[in-house]
């Protein structure tokens, strides 16, 4: 069972193997040692944000998603629910064969529906009537 | 040695991060079916429309 505290992990193996890499390999286009890339692939240890922001480099993804993966869900729970869809939409996505045909038009859709929410978050937070109640942290 | 400042990230820029992410793989696994459909392709034929 995936769960948030193996969810960096759990990423990092399957995107590695989506990209055909060793953890020798990719430990070295991270410019980290393959020790300090297996014991973060196997939950032995977080790493820290300079690591993870290097495994990003070396798995080919957007800056900041790896560190974004790691931290912990939000406390409101409707972003905590839209965190939920995208991190199992990200596990589909990096799962060989998971998607196929008609399967790719659901995702683009469900994409852009999560997109939308999320953009109303940033509206509101925008707007500075609504300053009062930002969360911090 | 001075430590550098942590950033402050809010949730909603972590689901905004969430979401490049989906989308950059989303339009990985798309670009590799387009790929492979270019390729199953006889030579010499064109795609519709």
């Amino acid at each position: 069972m995936d769960t948030d505290a193996d969810t960096v992990p759990a990423y990092m193996r399957r995107r590695r193997h989506q990209l055909r890499l060793s953890q020798e390999k990719a430990a070295g286009a991270a410019g980290i040692s393959r020790r300090v890339w297996s014991e973060i692939e196997l939950g032995q240890r977080r790493g820290s944000d300079e690591s993870l922001a290097r495994i990003e480099r070396a798995l080919d993804v957007p800056a900041g998603s790896l560190i974004a993966l790691g931290a912990p869900p939000p406390k409101d729970e409707e972003l905590a629910s839209i965190r939920r869809e995208l991190v199992k939409m990200i596990r589909q996505l990096t799962t060989r064969g998971e998607l196929e045909g008609a399967l790719v038009d659901v995702s683009k859709r469900r994409l852009a529906a999560l997109q939308a929410r999320i953009e109303q978050f940033e509206d509101t937070a925008d707007d500075p009537s609504t300053e009062d109640h930002r969360h911090t942290g | 040695m001075t430590r550098q400042p942590r950033i402050t990230v809010t949730p909603v820029d972590q689901l905004v991060a969430l979401a490049r992410l989906a989308g950059h793989l989303l339009n990985e696994r798309l670009a590799a079916g387009e790929g492979a459909a270019r390729d199953s392709r006889p030579s010499g034929t064109t795609r519709p429309g």
